[in-house]
């Protein structure tokens, strides 16, 4: 049976997490002010049968289906939220499983590193996805586990606050969220994408982080 | 070295942050950062360029971001901290080729155009291709297109100088160069001036002239 590690729902996707997206998704691309759900589970494999419900029970797309060494990751979106809802119990229901289920997210780091210098930019910048850091913004970066919940974070921190995605990794044992901007929109956001992932409930699970 | 034919020649006084941050993510040799001062020479043939690089770096302490041999042409891009070494570097490519400055072609625009308050699905296509910011929906575009290409570099700078935009996408090499830059309407309307102004003001000989 499949151990559902995030099932998570966003209302509405940001512009920028939008084009993000837009930018890494391999599949469908959403467009900003549509719901989208993110399932993770495990064993990865698995996600194939869960898009396969998804896709057959309602209206929705699906833009990303990853299966990585452990977990398999699935988001779908549609511009309408009682679309993406009903997939996600339809994807539960199969897998006899309740969102009370999936693993509470934990915040297993969370730094701000201010007035990033010009150096320390250009190597972030290769790596990254989505903005641009600029030399001298502020650099927002918080881990959470299970990886899917980084989506959250990072959707709920463009709500709060004028600041640009640079990266959002949301597959694989760790999510991963950059943010960068000037230091007043930093301090906003870190605390809007602490309290969205504190928000949301779950089942207790050991972390697989070894430090 | 005589039969070098010198394309570009652009010289940029600062690099400005985004600028630098594109460069950041798409150069594949060192890296520059914000207000170095730059030099791109494009030439024809494009394998040549292995040899301006060499005398650039060892007449100078210059350091080298891109060396792009394409189809047709070479490209590369020189920074340093102080202009006279950019420059210094950049006198020493010229003696090379018995070129002088003004023997780069004079630089034409071939298309600019603002595409105003993007759709959420045209900025998806976009988003897939460009290396620097995302554009997102609601915003304007602007594109230019400008042959040679290494004066696209030039376009993007001085529009970056002039107003607060986003850069999307430099190419500065191939056939032609081409800008990509996204903002409020406000923004774009002053940037896409500057950009424009930046290359047509640029001297050089005209085109289909050796």
């Amino acid at each position: 049976m499949a151990d559902l590690r995030s099932f998570v729902f966003l209302d509405s996707l940001q512009p920028q997490l939008a084009a993000f997206l837009g930018t890494v998704a391999k599949g469908f691309l959403p467009i900003a002010g549509e719901a989208s759900l993110i399932v993770e589970i495990s064993p990865g494999i698995e996600i194939n049968r869960v898009t396969d419900i998804a896709v057959k029970a309602t209206d929705v797309r699906p833009g990303m289906q990853v299966v990585e060494r452990l977990y398999g990751m699935l988001e779908i979106h549609s511009p309408s939220q009682a679309d993406v809802r009903q997939a996600g119990v339809a994807i539960l229901e199969a897998l006899g499983l309740k969102e009370a289920d999936r693993i509470k997210p934990k915040v297993l780091s969370s730094q701000v590193i201010k007035h990033v210098d010009d150096l320390q930019v250009q190597l972030i910048n290769r790596n990254r996805q989505g903005m641009m850091l600029i030399a001298r913004e502020s650099l927002f970066i918080m881990e959470v586990e299970p990886a899917g919940y980084a989506a959250f974070a990072a959707n709920e921190a463009e709500k709060a606050s004028e600041i640009n995605v640079i990266d959002v990794r949301m597959t694989g044992a760790f999510g991963r969220v950059y943010l960068g901007g000037e230091q007043r929109d930093i301090d906003v956001a870190s605390v809007a994408a602490t309290k969205a992932i504190e928000s949301l409930t779950g089942r207790e699970a050991k972390s697989s982080r070894k430090d | 070295m005589a039969d070098i034919e010198l394309r570009s020649y652009v010289y940029l006084d600062s690099l400005q942050p985004q600028h630098a941050a594109f460069l950041g993510t798409v150069a594949k040799g060192f890296l520059p950062v914000g207000v170095q001062a730059s030099l791109f020479i494009e030439i024809a043939p494009g394998i040549a360029i292995n040899h301006l690089t060499d005398v650039a770096v060892k007449a100078t302490r210059v350091t080298p971001g891109m060396q792009i041999v394409e189809r047709l042409y070479g490209l590369l891009e020189i920074h340093h901290d102080d202009q006279a070494e950019v420059r210094r570097a950049g006198d020493t490519i010229l003696r090379e080729i018995g070129a002088t400055e003004g023997s780069r072609l004079k630089p034409e625009i071939l298309s600019s155009q603002v595409i105003r308050h993007l759709d959420d699905r045209q900025t998806q296509l976009i988003n897939r291709v460009r290396h620097g910011h995302m554009i997102v929906a609601g915003q304007s575009l602007y594109t230019l297109e400008v042959q040679p290409a290494a004066n696209a570099a030039l376009a993007a700078n001085e529009a970056e100088k002039a107003a607060r935009i986003k850069v999307l996408e430099i190419v500065s090499f191939g056939s032609l160069g081409r800008v990509y830059l996204a903002g409020e309407d406000r923004d774009i309307d002053v940037a896409w001036p500057a950009a424009e102004n930046a290359v047509k003001n640029l001297s050089g000989r005209p085109h289909g002239h050796k």
